[in-house]
């Protein structure tokens, strides 16, 4: 079972990535479950939207204590309180404009740092990262492939589907290059 | 990869929009609504689903709760079909109705997120909300999911008006209310070969000229309880047979109780809501150490079915419940109720409670399955003990 | 399962503990009760009950409820002086019901829709009254007679009839044709009249009380009550009643352009109002004090609008003719009401003489009943002829009302009593025949008794009078009617006090079922089952509903 975890900031779009990953996952025929943290949520506090698939139903009803994926769009909530929920195989997408390698005193993890807003305002997404995080994501994940998460976006997004696809391919192939680049370099 | 590929018509709901298309395929006639987290989302798509014209009940948006159970009740006593839902402070000010709805036997299903009750302030899974209502006389029915919870407001209906006791159907906030899984919409031939319309039986109509409620005296109020006891006796026997019926129509049954994994079992978690669906991981993992654990599901809360209990429950050497709720000074509540309901049971398990999940607080596959290590072989206490993570 | 619950949860269940009726000490009755403004309505008229009926769109039916009481709305509806809008309990919440506008809307549909009174019933006995005097009061009997199949026969001594509402009220508050209308429709019921005919003395009176079964004298107030010190052979004298008949017929004025009218009262603004419209310049002396001007306030201010003067709290003590008009020497005086109706007592202030000037005076203080011609005959008592409570005179067979009977000088109480005089008159020619009901005693419908909580603040539909320059120079209607809609919303204001509408509040709000709905109107209360809580009473918008102590 993938446990993916998204940190945000409310109004960020955390949850709508949450739901349009579990979509993805739905669409290529996994059981999946997603929620959000709510109720006390006001835009600009964190919010968490959790996301589970499997090829099994999902029974359990509690929050992922050890992430197989992590997705956090703001690098100022990527602390040592969020790092509990992650291991050294958790695969850490971070939407910043800092160097990979500002984030390696955080410890042994998988950290992939992605310039989402760079990407948003080259698509005229303006500050609106989230379709360009879910292509770095899934990049990152290897799953769901691309054409399926970019379907999803394009029936979901409420507006400039285009647009939001667009940012969410062209993070896809940044990040999928820069594992290769690094594979080769290895 | 393909799991889902046979099976037809699933959406990605969550569990309170479940709910709703629940009562969209019930249709029933009047739904009096008053929002408040978490039940909003409930409210907001039968109100949506009404604007696309897929609805056909009359909806009300009174001033509180207390109005919108009064409502409820009046247009009950009509003789049509009514759904209401509400939440913890919506639920307790409705209290004093509750015991109306009831003693007025009329069958009202209503929806109840499981939320903290203030204060202080919270809006997280606990149960206490509708367990302190356990004694107006209205059924309770428990939901681990959204499946069950669209399949079990349907199933109300039928249990409602049958009994002509009111309803109330409950699943926990945020884990239920909140999350969005594959849930499978029933087509409406299938719900209306299993509800079919409501024909009310005695009710309130100017051309008949009586009314409901009025003053009596001592021997007949002490009778209208008799009534509602004979009443709640059947109720067990009709959850029994509706959940069956639904299954023979959907291939998915249901019951007062669910055993899940419990024969030969050494020790059993005996709990109600989301927890069991991650107390199932827990009995798979300790089945899979060698640790005879399973899981006994209640999902009719009142009327408690006590014989079925301490069926379940007979030769078992160890029970662990593990109650999302408090109640100050005596414990867990469904505690009190299984030690009250296994009483003088020459071969009852030993009874552990445990306060597990109080304030929506996460209870683990992992935390459960090391509760069973450390409590199976434990002398049970009669107190509550608190556990966490 | 039903009949389980019959028993504990429904009232039709017919056990002996469900008889809540046994705990009951007080009833509730249904009653009609008079409204305030029945009891200060000059005819008596069920006003709640003819607005009920405007409320519905019932013109007629409210039509035929008001001339039960009063042949004459579209005349009251205009000129009534209106006590039940001072009674009008909706004061006491927002502001009166326009009753005498909603009247006149009453009274003008009948006319337009051209609609009668029914024939008099044919089996009539075969007795006749004669009416001496064609005024409201001769002709409210003459029409209340008629309707009860008397045959009836009018002496009038003018050319016309309407006596005061022809001759004394000026066509911009009683516009001709209305009043034509309205006595048409009398007299077309089978009246005989006798134009010109005056009935001159005790002799002529004698007389017809042989011809006829009854005699009613309504020959009202038509001599001025002369102003001392004013020789009124003087060509710059003229008596207001004098005026008024020679303007309303239409005949030129001959008076200065500077007119001094001597009065506070309504004929004294109607003479003022007429020479006014006449072109003159009008100034108004009076001696009460402007706040306590006898007439009706509204008549005070229309009057200012349309620039007439007025030196009030004042006294004429001379007119002397000068060379350029009159100088008249006047003193403050010092003004009280009296004990009595009309009367008062008057000190003047000393060293407060002044001069006014005008062209001419038209004294204007009242008129008094000429009693002289029935000396020997008819007992005076005082001013008017003395009668007793049923209008009866000394004079077996002779009744009187109206102004030559009674200081009320209103029109609608001189239409009061002629009603009033007829009952009596029909109970004289035939005991059998005309024997009123004995007049309830029930209390009032006050305030109290409205339950506020169904009855909205809402503004008042009030009549509105013509434009100011539109008024003068010409006798048109000042005050206009209410149309339909204004009509229709301000019937809705009526409280009805006092009197069931049918709403169905006592039915459904009885928490024991115990009122019954029956067929054709009304309720009933089962006495088994109603427990005397009084719930009826209290969510019963008219107060139509009281408790009885059951004894």
């Amino acid at each position: 079972m993938r446990e993916i975890l998204i940190l945000g900031r409310g109004g960020q779009g955390a949850q709508t990535a949450g739901n349009q990953l579990a979509q993805a996952f739905f669409a290529k025929g996994q059981y999946v479950q997603t929620f959000a943290t709510y109720g006390g949520a006001r835009r600009g506090t964190p919010v968490t939207s959790s996301i589970r698939a499997d090829d099994q139903p999902i029974r359990q009803r509690n929050n992922i204590s050890c992430a197989t994926a992590l997705l956090c769009f703001d690098d100022s909530l990527l602390d040592q309180n969020f790092l509990k929920l992650a291991n050294k195989d958790t695969v850490i997408v971070v939407n910043s404009k800092q160097p990979q390698a500002s984030f390696a005193g955080l410890g042994d993890y998988n950290i992939l740092a992605v310039d989402g807003k760079d990407i948003a305002r080259r698509n005229n997404m303006g500050k609106v990262v989230n379709s360009a995080l879910l292509g770095a994501l899934v990049a990152a994940m290897q799953n769901p492939d691309i054409d399926t998460m970019c379907a999803v976006i394009e029936q979901s997004a409420p507006a400039k589907k285009q647009e939001n696809v667009a940012a969410c391919r062209e993070a896809f192939q940044r990040v999928t290059d820069a594992e290769q680049g690094n594979q080769s370099n290895g | 990869m393909n799991a889902l590929s046979s099976n037809k018509d699933l959406q990605l709901l969550n569990g309170n929009h479940a709910v709703a298309m629940g009562v969209k395929l019930a249709n029933p006639h009047f739904a009096p609504l008053y929002p408040i987290t978490p039940q909003t989302p409930i409210l907001e798509k039968l109100i949506a689903l009404q604007s696309a014209g897929e609805l056909e009940t009359e909806l009300l948006t009174p001033e509180s709760e207390h109005s919108a159970m009064a409502s409820a009740i009046a247009a009950s006593a009509t003789g049509v079909r009514v759904f209401t839902a509400t939440s913890s402070q919506g639920l307790l000010l409705m209290h004093e109705l509750l015991h109306f709805a009831a003693g007025a036997r009329t069958p009202i299903v209503m929806f109840n997120v499981n939320r903290t009750p203030a204060s202080p302030w919270g809006f997280w899974p606990d149960q206490i909300d509708s367990l302190s209502q356990r004694d107006t006389g209205w059924v309770q029915l428990y939901s681990e999911n959204p499946q069950e919870s669209l399949d079990t407001v349907i199933q109300a209906f039928r249990i409602a008006e049958a009994a002509q006791m009111p309803v109330m159907v409950n699943h926990d906030a945020f884990y239920v209310s909140h999350a969005v899984e594959p849930v499978e919409v029933p087509a409406q031939e299938t719900v209306d070969t299993f509800l079919p319309a409501y024909k009310a039986g005695l009710h309130l109509d100017p051309e008949l000229g009586r009314s409901l409620g009025a003053p009596i005296d001592q021997k007949s109020w002490n009778e209208s309880r008799q009534q509602m006891a004979a009443a709640m006796a059947t109720v067990g026997d009709l959850t029994a047979s509706a959940g069956q019926d639904w299954g023979d129509l959907t291939g998915r049954s249901y019951g007062p109780l669910e055993q899940y994994r419990t024969d030969g079992a050494d020790v059993v978690f005996v709990t109600m809501g989301s927890m069991c669906g991650t107390v199932r991981e827990a009995v798979d993992g300790l089945r899979a150490r060698g640790i005879a654990a399973g899981l006994l599901k209640i999902r009719l809360f009142r009327p408690l079915p006590q014989v079925e209990l301490r069926k379940a429950l007979a030769d078992v050497p160890c029970a662990i419940v593990l109650d999302r709720n408090y109640s100050p000074g005596v414990g867990g509540v469904v505690h009190q109720e299984l030690k009250a309901a296994l009483f003088d049971m020459a071969n009852a398990p030993r009874l552990h409670g445990l306060l597990a999940g109080v304030g929506g607080v996460n209870v683990s596959a992992e935390m459960i399955e090391r509760l069973a290590v450390e409590y199976r072989d434990a002398v049970a206490s009669p107190d509550p003990v608190w556990v966490e993570e | 399962m039903d009949d389980m619950q019959r028993s504990t949860l429904w009232t039709d269940a017919l056990s002996e503990n469900r008889l809540t009726g046994t705990w009951r000490n007080e009833t509730p009755d249904y009653r009609n009760l008079p409204s305030p403004c029945l009891g200060a309505c000059p005819v008596s008229g069920r006003i709640a009950d003819w607005i009920g009926k405007v409320e519905k769109k019932d013109y007629r039916g409210a039509w035929e409820t008001l001339v039960d009481n009063n042949p004459f709305p579209a005349i009251a509806g205009r000129i009534c002086h209106h006590p039940c809008e001072t009674a009008c309990n909706r004061a006491q919440l927002d502001e009166t019901v326009s009753i005498c506008a909603l009247e006149r809307f009453v009274g003008d549909t009948a006319l337009s829709e051209g609609w009668a009174f029914p024939a008099p019933p044919a089996n009539a006995p075969a007795q006749s009254v004669a009416i001496i005097g064609s005024g409201p009061a001769g002709l409210s009997a003459a029409y209340q007679l008629r309707r009860a199949g008397v045959g009836v026969t009018i002496y009038e001594s003018q050319d016309q009839l309407g006596g005061l509402m022809r001759y004394g009220i000026p066509a911009y508050r009683l516009e001709k044709s209305i009043l034509d209308g309205e006595i048409a429709r009398i007299i077309d019921m089978g009246v005989t009249v006798k134009l010109n005919t005056e009935i001159t003395g005790a002799a002529g009176l004698q007389e017809l009380r042989v011809r006829h079964d009854a005699v009613y004298l309504a020959t009202g107030a038509s001599r001025p009550k002369p102003l001392p010190g004013v020789d009124y052979d003087q060509p710059w004298v003229q008596d207001s009643a004098d005026f008024l008949a020679a303007t309303n017929a239409g005949q030129d004025c001959t008076l200065g352009a500077h007119v001094l009218v001597i009065g506070g009262g309504s004929a004294a603004m109607d003479v003022a109002r007429t020479a006014r419209r006449l072109g003159r310049k009008v100034t108004v002396l009076a001696l009460e004090p402007e706040a306590m001007l006898p007439a009706q306030r509204a008549e005070v201010i229309e009057a200012t609008e349309e620039g007439i003067e007025f030196v009030t709290g004042a006294m004429m003590q001379s007119a002397e003719p000068g060379t350029d008009g009159l100088r008249i020497r006047c003193t403050r005086v010092d003004f009280k009401r009296g004990t009595t109706r009309g009367a008062f007592n008057i000190t003047p202030v000393e060293d407060s003489e002044f001069t006014l000037t005008a062209d001419a005076i038209i004294p204007s203080i009242g008129q008094d009943a000429d009693l002289s011609r029935w000396q020997d005959l008819l007992a005076g008592d005082g001013p008017v002829l003395k009668a007793d409570a049923s209008w009866h005179t000394g004079l077996d067979g002779v009744f009187t009302g109206g102004d030559v009977a009674s200081m009320d000088r209103f029109v609608t109480q001189a239409i009061g009593m002629g009603k009033e005089a007829a009952r009596s008159i029909l109970v004289y020619i035939a005991p059998d025949v005309g024997a009123a009901d004995a007049p309830a005693d029930d209390p009032e419908a006050g305030f109290s008794v409205i339950n506020t909580a169904y009855h909205p603040l809402a503004e008042r539909n009030k009549p509105q009078n013509a434009d100011v320059t539109a008024r003068l120079g010409n006798f048109k209607e000042v005050q206009q009617s209410l149309d339909q809609s204004q009509a229709m919303t301000e019937a809705s204001r009526c409280f009805s006090c006092g009197t069931c509408t049918y709403c169905d509040n006592c039915y459904f709000y009885c928490p024991d079922m115990a009122i019954t709905k029956l067929d054709g109107g009304g309720y009933e209360i089962k006495s088994d089952y109603c427990k005397g809580c009084g719930l009826c009473v209290a969510e019963c918008p008219t107060g139509a509903i009281r408790m009885q102590e059951d004894l």
